[in-house]
């Protein structure tokens, strides 16, 4: 269905701007778009490396400290109180106001817009993550710390499984704006990757070569987050199980 | 049945008394409670709702301390958590683990690997009436199954004391006669002692040896009554003028403590 809409939105759009007369560098039509993605796929290819580059390596690196950082706030009443009061108002600087400063200290290479990708990564997956630590069952403590369970195995056989699915749902969110945070990592300062290609050709009236970029990393967003989704099903196979189990007994 | 004269006492409870501060007011839930529970005995706890008998239960097995009094387990006081086990009322079975691995839970917390405890519990797998759902999830069983995983769970350790809390509470009527006909074969096989929380008066006297009654609020060991039927027991029993009039008993003394 999504599919139909969007093949007919970009129908409307070739026969307008043919029948309207728009100029290409002003608006392109469609056509032309995926001619440029061809003829230039191998700049776009080279440029498209570097940005998922930084988009995978930022993710891994806030989801790796994400969870640790996690673990100790829901587990240490002290970090609760120290660290996640910072984690939550890091929320409010504005990341666009930093990214500047980043070049200052790090320089144009990668290192930016890592940073920056992991600083935008990093706040959905610690929420989350304590959430959903904490969101146990104080029932199913009790049960297995009667069957003699040390804190660390109600840890590691209880809080992780019960915090899998709000892990998930970060997970779902960061890797959707990630691919923004990257872009933007890119404006402020670079010599390679989409973002740089945007505003390099926006000058130069390559409007159909914009438009290609755009839809590369509008391709590469959708992908990394059916990826996450198909990650969360095989990793959780008994939560959609059950849940669809239970919306069959609801009808 | 009366009780094999030469068994020792298991667990012996004496003038156990606990508070809990509820809204910033100290509420008494239990005083002097007092209960003595033989080797391989089944005592039933009976009392209103409210009188603290999950509490207690909590407190046998480890998860509470009581303010006042003492619990001897075999003759000796000392850290419960772990040597007891506890059935709580809800089965509490993780989602994410299939039957044998919900099973094998209080094994692996005890130490064994995940395969020596799968082992011992597909060794009692038959007997639990499970065979064929071991690698099934939780959400696809009935409520009666889902009891036997947590039974199974609960039984399977070494423990030699089990506690119940209204375990078939949630079981419609049918199923529940099965279920405990069943416990009283488990509890033959596998030499357990047993205390049950309950407040079906049926149920006590169907399986116990004994049955403690507790008052409302604050609970106090207020009676204690010796069931005095055959075993094994079957379900004829339930129509017999002995168990009819010691179901009045037990009924009129629960009445007269109600209030």
């Amino acid at each position: 269905m999504p599919v139909l809409i969007i093949l007919g939105l970009v129908l409307v759009w070739e026969v307008c701007v043919r029948t309207m007369s728009i100029p290409a560098w002003q608006l392109p039509p469609p056509s032309s778009i995926i001619l440029e993605l061809i003829l230039s796929i191998e700049l776009l290819l080279e440029h498209t490396v570097v940005t998922l580059l930084e988009i995978v390596v930022g993710f891994a690196i806030s989801l790796l400290i994400g969870l640790v950082l996690s673990a100790g706030i829901a587990y240490s009443s002290l970090l609760q109180r120290s660290i996640y009061p910072i984690v939550i108002s890091s929320q409010t600087v504005p990341i666009i106001a930093i990214a500047p400063l980043l070049l200052i200290w790090v320089g144009y290479g990668l290192a930016p817009k890592v940073i920056i990708v992991a600083i935008i990564c990093f706040y959905p997956i610690v929420v989350n993550t304590v959430d959903g630590l904490k969101a146990i069952d104080p029932d199913m403590v009790n049960m297995l710390r009667a069957l003699g369970a040390t804190k660390f195995q109600v840890f590691r056989k209880l809080q992780i499984p019960t915090a899998l699915p709000f892990i998930f749902s970060g997970i779902k969110i960061s890797i959707s704006v990630s691919v923004i945070a990257a872009v933007i990592g890119e404006w402020v300062g670079a010599s390679a990757g989409l973002g740089y290609l945007i505003i390099y050709s926006q000058p130069l009236f390559l409007t159909s070569r914009v438009f290609a970029a755009i839809l590369i990393l509008a391709v590469m967003g959708v992908s990394l987050f059916v990826l996450a989704v198909v990650a969360e099903r095989l990793s959780m196979p008994w939560y959609f199980n059950e849940k669809r189990a239970s919306s069959i007994r609801h009808l | 049945m009366i009780l094999n004269q030469d068994s020792d006492e298991c667990i012996n409870i004496s003038a156990l008394s606990k508070t809990y501060v509820v809204n910033g007011s100290t509420e008494l839930i239990l005083s002097d409670i007092n209960l003595s529970v033989l080797e391989r005995g089944f005592v039933s706890v009976v009392g209103p709702s409210g009188c603290g008998k999950s509490t207690l239960l909590n407190i046998i097995a480890g998860l509470d301390e009581p303010d006042s009094g003492s619990i001897y387990i075999k003759g000796i006081e000392g850290p419960r958590l772990g040597k007891i086990g506890y059935m709580q009322q809800k089965d509490l079975l993780l989602p994410w683990r299939t039957v044998l691995d919900n099973a094998s839970l209080g094994l692996e917390t005890q130490g064994l690997s995940k395969k020596d405890a799968r082992d011992r519990v597909l060794s009692e797998i038959e007997t639990f009436g499970l065979s064929g759902y071991e690698q099934m999830y939780p959400y696809s069983l009935s409520g009666g199954m889902r009891q036997r995983v947590a039974f199974l769970r609960t039984m399977v350790m070494d423990q030699s004391i089990v506690l119940l809390d209204e375990p078939f509470g949630a079981l419609d009527s049918l199923t529940r006669v099965q279920m405990q006909l069943w416990l009283l074969e488990i509890w033959d096989l596998m030499k357990k002692t047993i205390i049950l929380v309950t407040h079906d008066v049926d149920e006590a006297l169907f399986l116990s040896d004994t049955i403690c009654l507790l008052s409302a609020r604050p609970g106090t060991s207020a009676f204690t009554i010796s069931v005095d039927l055959e075993r094994p027991r079957e379900h004829h029993m339930l129509s017999k003028p002995e168990f009819v009039s010691m179901k009045q008993d037990v009924l009129s003394s629960l009445w007269e403590y109600v209030d």
